[in-house]
């Protein structure tokens, strides 16, 4: 008992002398420095508490974008589920085709294999020309093959391989104006060549005077084409041009199904 | 283990109740502790509660340096005077022993501030008469706190029954 009382009277001795210490120390520099020191080691709290401020002012928004995403996961398991039925649709009828072209003796089909390229860089001096892909001569690029492009869901042609190099190759679009392809337009198949202008519309040419062909109409490669399979859409009839009263044909002009400048990836088929 | 615990507690929950509430609504954490560990435990683990407590708030606080250390370590001491005097056990008692002691702090608050400042304690009325309250009102949970983790260190102490 005797030892704690003593004990007591020296602490209480020993803290007021202490804190008293620290009172008369003027507030100087290094007293400032020393607490804020102290403040730093000790002091969590000003961080933890901006960071729980920011957690719980972003939480409406990512509880809203987590709903969103839920919303889009839902939307595209649905898409999945109906692409599924529509893959096994198209493998049942591909099996009948094969063995129809069997019964009829004509020449088996192979199914396209494709490899996905980025787009690398475009030339300004030759915007509607040309484009790099990321893939060459390494990755089994051949000359000439087929460039498709993909938006908004639909695949589309974009041109063909025009040069490779090691690790690139260059894409010859079908807006430039050495660029022709065999296409069939509208519901009657009509067959033209169509070539580009060097801008952003393209051109059918040599299409039958007769034929009914509208505005709207869709351009499908064709199956006389050399290089592209048949059936890629190619665009649709945009304008349908006069009839040149000399000329045994007739034109139209066809925008383009790809739109070039958003071109992000391209698909390089790799056998025709 | 308790004493270490009631430190870490006083002064972690004291920065984030001053962080989270106004002034006046907040408890003054170190204080309640220190006077329920002096009244629980006795005036040497008040004081040295008191003192520690006190140094880790001058040194978050830009006011003066060592006071709340001399007056916590100070009402400590004075505290685990009257322990064996006044049967603190009801919440009232615990309510009131924190109000007079809230009372004291302010009063010798606002004489170091006078004596080693020159200056009054700004918002004196929140020292004065919110604090006191708002401090008897959290009073007695701590009390219950620290006595029921005395309770849970004797039963883990006493010898098992065979």
């Amino acid at each position: 008992m005797n030892v704690e009382r003593r004990l007591e009277k020296v602490l209480l001795v020993v803290f007021t002398a202490v804190s008293l210490l620290f009172l008369s120390l003027p507030t100087a520099r290094s007293l400032q420095v020393f607490k804020l020191f102290l403040a730093y080691c000790f002091d969590p709290g000003p961080q933890l508490s901006a960071k729980a401020a920011e957690v719980l002012k972003a939480t409406p928004s990512n509880y809203l974008r987590l709903m969103t995403v839920d919303q889009t996961n839902r939307e595209l398991r649905l898409d999945a589920t109906t692409h599924r039925l529509k893959l096994q649709q198209a493998d049942a009828l591909l099996e009948e085709n094969r063995a129809l072209r069997h019964v009829l003796g004509l020449r088996e089909q192979g199914l396209w294999k494709f490899k996905i390229a980025g787009v690398l860089e475009r030339d300004a001096s030759d915007w509607f020309g040309s484009l790099v892909v990321d893939l060459g001569q390494e990755a089994a690029i051949a000359l000439n093959a087929p460039v498709l492009g993909e938006q908004g869901g639909e695949i589309g042609v974009v041109g063909r391989i025009l040069e490779l190099r090691p690790k690139t190759a260059r894409v010859l679009l079908i807006n430039d104006q050495l660029s022709s392809i065999a296409v069939m337009v509208g519901d009657s198949r009509q067959e033209g060549l169509l070539t580009g202008q060097g801008r952003r519309a393209l051109r059918v040419d040599f299409l039958n005077p007769e034929a009914p062909v509208a505005v709207g109409d869709r351009v499908l490669t064709s199956p006389t084409s050399a290089v592209f399979p048949p059936g890629n859409l190619v665009g649709a009839v945009r304008r349908v041009l006069p009839v040149d009263p000399y000329l045994p044909y007739q034109s139209v002009e066809v925008a383009p199904a790809m739109d070039i400048n958003n071109l992000k990836q391209v698909l390089i088929i790799e056998g025709k | 283990m308790i004493w270490f615990f009631g430190f870490v507690s006083a002064c972690f929950a004291h920065w984030w109740l001053v962080q989270m509430f106004p002034e006046s609504a907040a408890p003054h954490l170190p204080l309640i502790v220190t006077i329920a560990f002096s009244i629980v435990r006795g005036p040497v683990s008040g004081q040295c509660m008191g003192f520690f407590t006190g140094l880790f708030v001058d040194t978050l606080s830009v006011r003066l340096f060592g006071g709340q250390a001399l007056a916590l370590s100070a009402l400590g001491c004075l505290a685990g005077q009257f322990r064996k005097k006044i049967d603190f056990n009801s919440g009232l008692a615990q309510a009131l022993a924190i109000f007079t002691a809230s009372l004291a702090y302010a009063a010798a608050m606002e004489a170091l501030s006078l004596i080693f400042m020159n200056q009054t304690l700004s918002g004196a009325v929140t020292y004065f008469i919110g604090k006191p309250l708002t401090n008897a009102l959290a009073g007695p949970a701590v009390f219950a706190l620290l006595d029921k983790a005395a309770a849970s260190r004797r039963r883990r102490l006493l010898p098992r029954a065979q």
